[in-house]
């Protein structure tokens, strides 16, 4: 026989002593007398072991004891351990500044690509949709194309994100894209039907020239596709290809008009077709390409039924759409007022066009923050729920609410600060007055400054109420977010209306203003109960 | 009722989407009864997207797929035989009133169940079928998506824990009582589900899909028959127990189990674990031992049949093994026993065959300690094997090292093929291989080594106890045999008189939700 060394039974328990330590070992702190039982089991060791090697009548009995025992040991050491208050201090300033300028660059990436248009103008006078020279029709068109388009694809581009980031959260790329498929083809469906609608009304009620409303609608189609192609990548989070694509674009539209001379309508038009076509083929090949990788097509999976999708969505859906009209009701309200009247239905008004695009980029500063607080959010949301015990459950609710009221100070601090220093930047252009004649232009109707003033404070009562949203959002409760928007879209109707006709069309923007302070008044008593009941929420995000 | 047996047959995690012991079980079972008894799938998925692995027979006549997770409007997939209109009118009719006077009561009571799941069982069954009514007049989501029960769960915690001066560590923290509850709504899935009438439900776990079987004794008196192939509370508080989650909520969620296995284990009219060793746990939560019966499983005698060793095998001593490589099947000791028996027969080969994807830590766990003991020429990974049949024959003997079993089919196969197993004495091998193998301690290397040398060495006792096995697998352990012995209980079952459990409800919650039903729906 061979000699046998320890190694050939070393795994054999044959010490209570030891058996608790390798139980406790496994399981921690045992549940009960029967976890312990069933673990000792799981050893290997049987009733008779239990009896031979330990001298108890069945494992039962033996884990009766090793509870016991280990039940004793953890008495004591909790007995000697100092007890410790749940500590909700915030994490480290260090930690919390990197933090904010990673997310912080993040949420400037998401905007770049409208920067990136700005500057083309600026630099080249076009961009993918926009020319200085535009006469006011040709603008009045191009514009409302735009407002049309951003309307009408609003509620998909928000399905759209949220279905996307729903899917991928859980790595499955089959069904983010096939819920891409079905909602895009929603999308370009309503837009072809709205297209239909909006020229046929337009013979029956003839708001414009039938081929001015023809140029307006190609615009329309041409940008809602756009929206709706970036739409996409931005769910993808690929927010570097959508800027890298959107300024190849400019480049085509620059090279038509400077280059090949082909004029500004087709220069648009190719310029966007290469990008819908550049943003609409990375997304397909994108999610294509993970599907193949992943191999996720070998599983079959379908979406939910179409009844049961829109259920889910809706509430997404008339979010995306109500935010849009919210973001273009004044210029609809300012631009189809006097004096004087409007030439039709609806006239662009370039010193009101100027000051809300002035506003715009302190917008862009501030709303950039939003990325920051949503992310610290999440972050600490389930470390600080182990952390805390169900007796400082109150405690855990007030650390939270007093998160939000730091965010929405944050977000008020970059506000002013952006506001302040986007006027004065701006505003010292005028130095160059004499020497540059659009600057003159810029700053010769008084209206500009005006409306910049209304729209930035609006924008930044707007951004309050988006934060909210991002928080009702991240806990699955869209229905907060929807009603407070629609309670923002009806106000700024109502002021801006009244304001626009009583006052003088700039004064739609005080609409603006008074239809964002509704939503960020209406959403922060929401978030407010939100964030005291916080432990409720999280629940009930399932 | 029509003239041949119906069964509700219940399964998590298992037949018909995903592999598995069980899952060829009850294959195996639900095919050979084609033309005698129609099966309804109840079936618990971890998510909505699974396919069926196997072809399945005609008389399976529909599918309850209930996914636990993944899902954010699961009723969608277990009650597609009404529009979701009707769920969203059902939505809306599940108002604050409603779930304060007609849920809140039984939910206070259930919470009392699970932080104390050993009150008797049969209130359990009550709150569980007063659950069930409630569920087919309002929605699952919105009513436990409510702030009422939310509120409740908190208070009754609270109330619990209102004296507590044990160790700090057992007091739930928030993460325990949000993910607490989320599991609730998770887990508790099948009180939500229709139930058809059938002659008997069938149980394959004592676990959360006996939900239903419960509610249908209630409802229509439709007698059970569970079958336990494991025992599911042993298991859920091994994996719970060494699980992560903190103290509170592992403790939830075996509470959750204990509650739901002492009720089906109550209501139960046959458990029939697959080999006797399960009964000493199964009467500790409340199974009888007159309701209790093994009945085994079976292997067809003419699939594993004995046969001369392949080529690559022949001529040299064999043990082969068939076993996923992961700790309980503590492949480690059967290397130690492989080093063990080649300073007796240098020339020995163990081969095991089994996936290697279940744990990939503990199989480069084993690679390694093979190359420590110079044993790359003595045991091989042969991987996953796709006719198992084929396995045993390879060998002269086979081995199982495993810590903890049931009644594993590797070991019946072994036997039919004429193969003795050494094996470690676990579970119910004992039951089988008794006489015709050789049983160890578990983890004595020493021991499985002794084993295997005396078989491979003695050819003459390898023979008889080879041919012996054979005997009884055919006497005792068929297929046939095995599906009769089910066949027979569905009939007995069918024929049997229905007294629905509802008429005799004695919790005052779950009377009052009934009442309020009768009068409103």
């Amino acid at each position: 026989m061979p000699e046998t060394p320890d190694t050939y039974k070393n795994n054999v328990i044959t010490d209570r002593e030891e058996l608790a330590e390798q139980i406790r070992e496994l399981v921690g702190n045992p549940l009960s007398v029967w976890a312990v039982a069933a673990t000792i089991e799981s050893l290997g060791i049987r009733d008779i072991d239990a009896h031979q090697e330990f001298g108890y009548s069945s494992v039962f009995e033996l884990a009766h004891h090793v509870y016991n025992d280990i039940k004793q040991q953890i008495q004591f050491e909790a007995e000697n351990e100092e007890r410790k208050a749940t500590d909700f201090e915030k994490p480290p300033r260090g930690e919390r500044f990197w933090r904010f300028l990673k997310y912080y660059s993040q949420g400037l990436l998401f905007s770049l690509p409208m920067i990136s248009q700005i500057i083309a103008v600026i630099l080249f006078r076009y961009s993918l949709w926009a020319w200085l020279e535009f006469n006011e029709a040709q603008a009045t068109i191009v514009a409302f194309g735009t407002i049309l388009a951003f309307v009408v694809t609003g509620g998909f581009t928000q399905t759209l994100g949220r279905s996307v980031t729903k899917y991928m959260s859980e790595t499955n790329y089959l069904l983010a894209f096939d819920a891409t498929k079905k909602i895009m083809k929603g999308g370009v469906i309503t837009t072809a039907i709205v297209a239909v609608l909006f020229y046929v009304l337009n013979i029956i009620i003839p708001f414009y020239p039938q081929g001015m409303l023809f140029l307006g609608l190609i615009y329309y189609v041409l940008i809602s596709l756009l929206i709706l192609a970036s739409g996409v990548l931005y769910a993808l989070e690929q927010r570097l290809t959508i800027l890298l694509i959107i300024i190849s674009g400019t480049a085509v539209v620059i090279f038509g008009m400077d280059v090949l001379n082909i004029g500004i309508y087709l220069s648009h038009w190719i310029g966007m077709g290469i990008t819908i076509v550049l943003l609409g083929g990375y997304g397909y090949l994108y999610l294509r390409i993970k599907v193949r990788v992943l191999r996720q097509n070998l599983v079959k999976q379908s979406l939910p039924n179409t009844e049961v999708r829109y259920y889910i969505n809706y509430r997404y859906f008339i979010y995306g759409f109500c935010y849009f009209l919210f973001l273009f009701l004044d210029r609809i309200l300012a631009w189809s007022a006097g004096p004087p009247p409007p030439a039709f239905i609806m006239w662009f008004n370039t010193p009101y066009e100027l000051g809300m695009d002035w506003a715009l980029i302190s917008m862009v500063i501030t709303i950039a923050v939003l990325e920051y607080s949503v992310q610290a959010f999440s972050y600490q949301l389930m470390p600080l729920q182990k952390k805390a015990g169900f007796r400082s459950l109150k405690k855990f609710n007030q650390y939270f609410r007093g998160f939000y009221q730091r965010q929405v100070f944050l977000v008020f601090v970059f506000g002013i600060i952006s506001i302040v220093l986007t006027f004065y930047s701006i505003n010292s252009l005028r130095l160059f007055g004499d020497d540059v004649p659009e600057i003159r232009d810029f700053f010769a109707n008084p209206m500009t400054t005006r409306v910049f003033w209304m729209a930035s404070v609006s924008y930044l009562f707007m951004i309050i109420g988006l934060l909210h949203s991002l928080f009702f959002f991240t806990l699955n409760k869209p229905a907060f977010a929807m009603y407070s928007i629609m309670g923002g879209v009806a106000v700024n109707f109502v002021v801006g209306y009244t304001c626009s006709r009583v006052l003088g069309l700039e004064y739609a923007a005080l609409g603006l203003g008074a239809g964002a302070l509704a939503f960020a008044i209406i959403s922060g008593l929401i978030a407010k109960s939100f964030f005291k009941h916080l432990d409720y929420y999280y629940y009930s995000a399932f | 009722m029509g003239s041949r047996p119906s069964v509700l047959f219940e399964t998590e995690g298992s037949y018909p989407y995903h592999g598995g012991g069980v899952s060829t079980w009850a294959h195996i079972l639900c095919s050979e009864l084609e033309n005698t008894v129609d099966f309804t799938i109840l079936t618990l998925t971890g998510n909505p997207f699974v396919e069926s692995r196997y072809r399945l027979p005609s008389n399976i006549k529909s599918i309850i797929h209930v996914p636990l997770w993944g899902a954010e409007e699961p009723v969608q997939y277990y009650n597609d035989l009404i529009p979701f209109s009707e769920h969203i009118r059902r939505k809306s009719a599940t108002t604050d009133e409603v779930v304060k006077k007609i849920y809140f009561p039984m939910f206070r009571d259930f919470v009392g169940c699970i932080l104390n799941p050993f009150k008797p069982a049969r209130e359990f069954g009550e709150i569980l079928y007063g659950f069930w009514k409630y569920y087919q007049h309002y929605d699952y989501k919105s009513t436990l998506s409510s702030w009422l029960v939310w509120t409740e769960f908190k208070s009754r915690l609270s109330d619990h824990f209102k004296n507590y001066a044990g160790i700090e560590e057992e007091l739930p923290r928030v993460f325990d009582m949000t993910f607490g509850m989320r599991w609730l709504y998770h887990f508790m899935m099948p009180l939500a589900v229709p139930i058809p009438d059938v002659s008997v439900t069938h149980a394959t776990l004592a676990g959360f899909p006996t939900i239903s079987s419960i509610v249908a004794k209630y409802e229509y008196g439709i007698p059970i028959l569970l079958t336990d192939h494991g025992v599911f509370i042993r298991e859920q508080l091994i994996n719970i127990g060494r699980s992560e989650y903190p103290f509170f909520s592992k403790k939830l969620l075996v509470d959750l189990s204990t509650f739901v296995t002492r009720a089906i284990y109550h209501h139960a009219d046959l458990i029939a674990p697959v080999t006797s060793i399960n009964k000493k746990w199964e009467m500790k939560f409340e199974g009888e031992e007159n309701r209790i019966r093994p009945i085994y499983n079976g292997v067809d005698p003419e699939i594993f049949r004995p046969a001369a060793k392949p080529e690559h095998t022949a001529g040299q001593p064999t043990v082969v093994a068939a076993a996923q490589v992961f700790q309980l099947k503590d492949i480690e000791t059967m290397i130690r026993s492989c080093d063990y028996v080649r300073r007796e027969i240098p020339e020995v080969q163990y081969i095991l065959y089994g996936s290697l994807q279940v744990d990939p830590p503990y199989v480069e766990k084993c690679k390694k300690l093979v190359e420590e003991l110079g044993l790359k020429n003595n045991f091989t990974f042969g991987g996953f094997h796709n006719t198992p049949s084929m396995i045993f024959n390879e060998g002269d003997i086979s081995i199982l090292s495993s810590i903890s079993e049931g009644f594993p089919y590797t070991v019946i196969e072994s036997m039919s093929c004429s193969r003795p197993v050494v094996s470690t004495d676990v579970g119910g091998i004992r039951e089988a291989l008794e006489g015709c193998g050789i049983l160890c301690k578990p983890r004595d290397a020493e021991a499985l080594g002794e084993g295997v040398i005396k078989l491979l060495k003695d050819d003459a006792l390898r023979l008889e106890m080879g041919q012996k096995a054979r005997d009884r697998v055919l006497l005792r352990y068929t297929t046939p045999q095995s599906v009769d012995n089910y066949l027979q209980v569905y009939k007995d079952f069918h024929q049997q008189e229905r007294h629905p459990l509802k008429e005799n409800l004695t919790v005052p919650s779950v009377k009052k939700c009934i009442n309020h039903i009768k009068a409103h729906a």
